[in-house]
């Protein structure tokens, strides 16, 4: 580690004009390096048995002292549109609240509407709908994940059908095809993960950085969502030999076992369940229109996320404390202490020199550029968290004001979230995956996910990329 | 994560219901075994099969019988069982017995018999006991009497299968409060598990798995035998007392109850103690 003399005497910081103030190359060399080594523990989390927020708080502890010793930091206080001046403590304009309220509005939300019993109705509706045809099962199963990780997020969406398939599967006497069916579940994901802007955090923070409408986002998503799913589940069929039943015998045996599933049984009360549809309804429609509505164009969507888990929790208003208990917390302080390294990452000009790294494949054009950008984030966010990519790259091409062809940002949203697709920790949704196939006794090693996982996020990448150069490559 | 995986697995768990439609036990040969000879031999044969056959069966039965001689060892009665390969037993409490009372249980050789044989034991009251007339009438009234319903479809076959389509069934579970308390218990002294919320979920959940059970066999018997008057009852209790106060109620039934224990070294608790209790009683162990 560098001497804190020499850290400070490389940096003549300019408080709250970062642009303007001189950094050693040095000092960015040494940011740099801490950047690098919590980049690596991310990726080896489970090798250290460490959390991510954690990991990311001691690097933020870390950076901000080391930041504040080289005078990087605007210290001093922050003035509001009124003249007003506040004062802040520097690390709490370095979080990005409005993604943090998307997360844990939505979070608080989806774990109320869960009680209604509505995510399992549906799951269950469709389970007998398919008369447990293994065919049938993977479709509904599939669309349902990808529908799921869409409207909710992708961990909650494979713990949803995840546990319902390990069940019906049970029931069906049908196990040895679990391996299948938890594979490309795990691997739907993360591309219904794409679907829309709040599907999943690398959307909300490069949809956000980038000002994508959530209307916009599902406008352009969805083309690809489409046929990248109708792709896997054809992929998924035929790798893991899932097929028709086909003999009536089984037809009847198998649609007498999943006529056993009662969806009502997880229902309590019929006016809850209703209401719990009407809100879904509700929230999803205001988050589309969010950018067009008064009141709630300026409030914003982490507004929007937050007002719907308050109303939401009103049903509950005794018991408020288990909601927020059950919010995932590691997740938020990881966020939270995320952003404040990544801040401080700015305020050393390394993301300014990430930039000029990245500049390299900007440079090969909107479309050259763009798939360049995907294929690498794909590539990275494989082997680390697509969290804090996202993150920087969105800062980094939200550097670039104009000069980022919307191409670009497409490839990173594509690239962070199908790069989870590649190993095991690629995404949380795989980790997901990857538990339960441990649960039920399904050896799954590093490099057994890998082989079994590759030609799907290969052949998943290449449509990407595909799309992203030929469709969204001339948008400019 | 593993406990919301868990959460949900709960829940999907807790919608997979047992259904049940009802398979009709074959039974082609009935044998009965008493211990009389001659025209008391004939006697209980003829009145034990008038009762058998007022069950209105699926099918015809062909009787068999094998009364008076007594067989020298343990294994030879057992051989000797097996080698009429019965559906069905008929006998009466203290077969072969020198100890005729009743209430000390229902003898050895009925014992061997109700674990030896996989075929169903109908055991009825000794022949010169008081309550045998009453206990051998007609089969019009069960009771399906169970500490584990939820799932056992061949209790519920028999049961259905040994009443009268017009009659009536009553379809109990009562979970035994003892071994309930025994649990809470344990989970009262284990400071991760909330005491109160683990009580109220797991009685919730005991009774729901066997009224589910039961709402499922009673919708379907509704279809099949819709002259059957079917009832359920779901409590947690102390079994025998539930049914001795079912008996009060219900005099002439047949008690229908899963006796066979998992590792036949005896037979199942709930029914050994039954079946000492109530002598005056036929009693159908499956």
């Amino acid at each position: 580690m560098l001497p804190l003399t020499t850290l400070i005497a490389g940096a003549t910081a300019d408080a709250g004009h970062e642009s303007a103030h001189h950094v050693s190359p040095t000092v960015t060399a040494f940011f740099g390096a801490l950047l690098v080594l919590m980049v690596l523990c991310l990726a080896f989390e489970e090798k250290i048995h460490a959390k991510k927020s954690i990991i990311t708080s001691v690097f933020a502890v870390v950076t901000l002292l080391c930041a504040t010793a080289a005078g990087l930091l605007p210290f001093g206080p922050v003035a509001n549109v009124f003249g007003e001046s506040i004062r802040l403590p520097v690390y709490i304009p370095a979080v990005d609240w409005g993604v943090i309220a998307i997360i844990v509005g939505a979070s608080l939300f989806v774990d109320v509407t869960s009680k209604s019993g509505l995510f399992s109705w549906v799951a269950l509706k469709l389970t007998k709908r398919s008369g447990g045809d293994p065919v049938k099962l993977l479709m509904y199963y599939g669309i349902m994940t990808v529908v799921f990780s869409a409207v909710l997020n992708n961990v909650t969406a494979m713990i949803i059908v995840g546990s319902l398939t390990g069940v019906s599967l049970k029931r069906l006497n049908r196990e040895d095809k679990l391996l299948g069916f938890l594979m490309v579940e795990g691997l739907l994901t993360n591309i219904g993960g794409l679907l829309t802007l709040i599907s999943s955090v690398p959307n909300i923070i490069v949809g956000a950085l980038a000002g994508i409408s959530f209307v916009r986002f599902f406008l352009v998503a969805a083309p690809f969502v489409v046929v990248a799913t109708a792709v896997t589940l054809w992929m998924g069929m035929r790798a893991f030999g899932i097929k028709r039943l086909a003999s009536d015998d089984e037809r009847r045996e198998s649609a007498e076992l999943v006529a056993g599933f009662d969806e009502n049984d997880g229902v309590p009360s019929p006016v809850f369940f209703k209401y719990s549809v009407v809100l879904f309804l509700l929230l999803i429609l205001c988050f589309a229109l969010q950018s067009v509505l008064p009141l709630l164009d300026q409030l914003g969507m982490g507004f929007v996320a937050m007002m719907f888990a308050v109303i939401a929790l009103v049903r509950y208003r005794h018991d408020v404390d288990k909601f927020y208990a059950g919010l995932d917390w590691d997740l938020i302080a990881f966020f939270a202490s995320l952003f404040v390294v990544i801040n401080v990452m700015e305020h050393a000009r390394v993301l300014h020199v990430l930039g000029e790294g990245i500049a390299v494949l900007t440079g090969l054009g909107s479309r050259g550029g763009a798939a360049a950008i995907l294929l690498s984030s794909g590539v990275a966010s494989s082997v680390t968290d697509n969290i804090p990519l996202a993150a920087m790259l969105g800062k980094i091409l939200h550097g670039m004001g104009d000069q980022a062809s919307m191409s670009f940002w497409w490839g990173v949203i594509f690239g962070a979230n199908l790069g989870g697709n590649i190993t095991p920790i690629g995404s949380a949704s795989t980790v997901v995956a990857v538990t339960m196939m441990h649960k039920y006794d399904i050896a799954m090693p590093f490099a057994r996910f890998v082989v079994l996982a590759a030609k799907f996020a290969v052949v998943q990448l290449a449509l990407a990329t595909v799309y992203v150069v030929l469709v969204l490559g001339g948008a400019g | 994560m593993p406990d919301r995986i868990d959460d949900f697995e709960s829940v999907f768990r807790s919608a997979d219901k047992a259904t049940y439609r009802f398979a009709p036990p074959a039974v082609r040969r009935a044998l009965v075994l008493s211990d009389s000879s001659g025209d008391d031999a004939d006697a209980f044969e003829a009145r034990v099969r008038a009762y058998v056959e007022s069950g209105e069966p699926e099918a015809g039965i062909e009787w068999q019988a094998w009364h008076g001689d007594v067989p020298d060892t343990r294994q030879e009665f057992v051989d000797r069982l097996a080698a009429y390969e019965a559906d069905l037993v008929v006998t009466h409490r203290n077969l072969h017995d020198a100890i005729t009372d009743a209430h000390f249980g229902l003898g050895v050789y009925v014992s061997v018999l109700t674990q030896s044989s996989r075929a169903p034991v109908l055991v009825t009251p000794a022949p010169d006991a008081p309550g045998f007339q009453r206990a051998t009438e007609r089969l019009e009234d069960a009771l399906a009497f169970s500490d584990h319903i939820d799932g056992d479809h061949r209790l519920v076959d028999w049961a259905v299968n040994f009443v009268s389509n017009s009659g009536s069934l009553v379809l109990a579970n009562v979970e035994p409060r003892q071994v309930y308390r025994r649990y809470m218990h344990a989970i009262g002294r284990i400071p991760g598990i909330e005491t109160d919320a683990a009580e109220e979920g797991i009685r919730a959940e005991l009774l729901k798995e066997a009224s589910d059970y039961i709402a499922a066999c009673r919708g379907h018997l509704a279809q099949v035998r819709p002259k059957l008057t079917t009832t359920d009852l779901v409590r947690l209790g102390e079994p025998l007392a539930e049914l001795r106060e079912l008996l009060s109620q219900h005099e002439h039934a047949l008690v229908v109850m899963q006796a066979e224990d998992d590792d036949q070294i005896a037979m199942r608790g709930l029914a050994a103690a039954a079946a000492v209790e109530f002598a005056d009683v036929s009693m159908l162990l499956i």
